[in-house]
């Protein structure tokens, strides 16, 4: 088959991205189930239940606190995102253009791609670390930063190469697939936990299980070389470990396919079989494993069978996040198609997956991608909710055709600015800055924009708009 | 007389394959903590759990998404 065919074939995956989804396109709730279920009960899970372990959580905290935090991201994501998706039905890229301009946005989406490629980099990482099993490749441990061994190098190119692949087929294959791996993985992560008990003293009846995870698993004590975690560390990093996706409304582009608003609700599945389960599983394992890498840890606990979850669970995390990536490249890109820029972005995720530092810094990591975006949600909930209450036109870039909102643009600039020094200067952890970001960025917007439209650009708001 | 309904044995067999190969992986693992079975052949069956849940799953998606 000639080049220039199978690139004709591959333009004509057109998928929505650059106009409201119609009604025939819109999807049952059953996709949205395997899509949450698929995308959280993934390989970081195995990850960040290995870094609570070595930040010292207590037992009581993970418990909790993972519930509290896992709840309030679920209300998150049906309150605040799908709403609006399903009003608008816009990827988040599009909306943000309308109301930023073109040149603000194509400045978010450079950072929200990078952001995203660097996320779906760490996924690949967990995955080549079970791969790379059967060659006896040194796996990567809590304290390195950079590619150990030429074989590192290689399980992951492997691993990205394939993901990519099939992050470029689009949505529906992903959805598909995750729906298929979803109540399996949930299983092998309990089953991992189930076989590791025998291991640490657990009674079968689950009589010392309480006495075994104070004294074995989740002792209270940090690492050494770790931070100490308290309750409040749980609940704000488990409730913003997808703050980008719910309060920073990347998934606009998930639910702009919901036939209802309600399906904001399917986030449960994740959270709760996901994040909650898994990570309390992930700890388990990790105290009877003798490894600080997800494949070797889950390999231990339950052979072949575990070893293939942890390469699945990455894959099916790392293929929305990279198709989110191609969304958010395809806007500063407007010529080129969302498969040349999924290529694009799968190479940038491969090449920073090459770094162990990725996997093992994860939870900063995360707390940074959710500061880092969330700001910009702010300023979407304020257009949609606010906006015509304080009398103000929504969408104002499109309107008067503006190329970059500078209400904008200085609400989610002072934002990182004042991320910054309550970081570096007040000492304030970077998980628990997202959500004070947030409500910051819905009333500075707000306030910026009544300057803009009622006393600065007075006569552009008497104008007729731009549709 | 009414129509004859034709019973879909394609589809119970898939289900049940799936079923069953979800079961594989969960339950040796449960009966090795409670000491019911050995830890010897616990993996294995979990691996062969895993492969008859995508064979029939994987199947079984695909055949629900072209009907």
């Amino acid at each position: 088959m000639k080049v220039s065919s199978i690139t004709s074939k591959l333009d004509k995956l057109y998928e929505f991205d650059r106009a409201p989804v119609t009604k025939d396109r819109l999807q049952g709730i059953g996709n949205f189930l395997g899509m949450y279920a698929g995308e959280h009960v993934a390989g970081t899970e195995f990850v960040i239940g290995i870094l609570f372990v070595a930040h010292g959580v207590s037992v009581t905290d993970l418990f909790i606190g993972g519930f509290i935090g896992n709840l309030l991201a679920v209300l998150s994501w049906a309150f605040i995102t799908s709403p609006i998706a399903v009003k608008e039905r816009l990827s988040l890229y599009w909306q943000l253009k309308k109301i930023c301009g073109p040149v603000l946005v194509f400045i978010y989406n450079i950072v929200n791609a990078l952001m995203f490629c660097f996320l779906a980099g760490a996924m690949v990482a967990v995955s080549a670390t079970a791969v790379g099993i059967p060659f006896n490749i040194t796996m990567p441990s809590l304290g390195d930063l950079y590619p150990n061994s030429i074989g590192w190098v290689v399980t992951v190119i492997c691993v990205g190469g394939v993901i990519t692949a099939i992050a470029i087929m689009g949505f529906e294959s992903l959805a598909r697939f995750a729906k298929t791996a979803a109540p399996w993985m949930f299983l092998i992560f309990v089953a991992a936990a189930f076989n590791s008990f025998p291991k640490l003293g657990v009674e079968p009846g689950l009589g010392n299980f309480w006495q075994v995870a104070n004294d074995t698993i989740w002792t209270g004590v940090a690492a050494p070389g770790q931070s100490q975690f308290t309750i409040w560390h749980v609940i704000f990093f488990t409730w913003l470990a997808n703050a980008a996706m719910h309060l920073g409304m990347s998934d606009l582009s998930i639910f702009r396919y919901a036939k209802k608003w309600y399906y904001g609700f399917a986030s449960a599945v994740g959270m709760f079989m996901g994040h909650y389960i898994a990570w309390i599983a992930s700890g388990i394992l990790y105290a009877a494993a003798t490894s600080d890498a997800p494949g070797p840890v889950a390999f231990q606990a339950v052979g072949v069978a575990g070893a293939i979850c942890v390469v699945i669970a990455g894959w099916t995390t790392a293929n929305p996040t990279l198709y989110r990536a191609g969304l958010a490249l395809q806007v500063a890109s407007p010529n080129w198609q969302r498969w040349k820029v999924t290529l694009l972005a799968g190479l940038i995720t491969t090449i920073a997956a090459m770094f162990p530092a990725l996997v093992m810094r994860l939870l900063d990591f995360v707390a940074l991608y959710g500061l880092i975006l969330i700001p910009m949600g702010g300023i979407i909930f304020a257009d949609f909710y606010l906006f015509k209450k304080a009398g103000l036109q929504s969408y104002y870039a499109e309107k008067h055709n503006i190329m970059f909102n500078s209400a904008a643009g200085i609400t989610w600039l002072l934002l990182l600015v004042i991320s910054l020094i309550a970081n570096r200067v007040m000492g304030i952890e970077l998980f628990f800055l997202p959500f004070p970001s947030w409500v910051m960025a819905v009333f500075m917007y707000l306030g910026f924009s009544v300057i803009q439209q009622k006393y600065l650009n007075k006569g552009l708001a008497g104008q007729q708009p731009n549709v | 007389m009414p129509p004859k309904t034709k019973t879909p044995w394609p589809k119970i067999l898939l289900i049940t394959a799936a079923v069953t190969g979800l079961l594989l992986t969960l339950v040796p693992s449960f009966l090795n903590w409670q000491g019911i079975i050995e830890p010897g052949p616990v993996n294995n069956i979990m691996l062969a759990g895993t492969i008859i849940w995508f064979s029939s799953a994987g199947f079984l998606f695909a055949k629900k998404k072209g009907s």
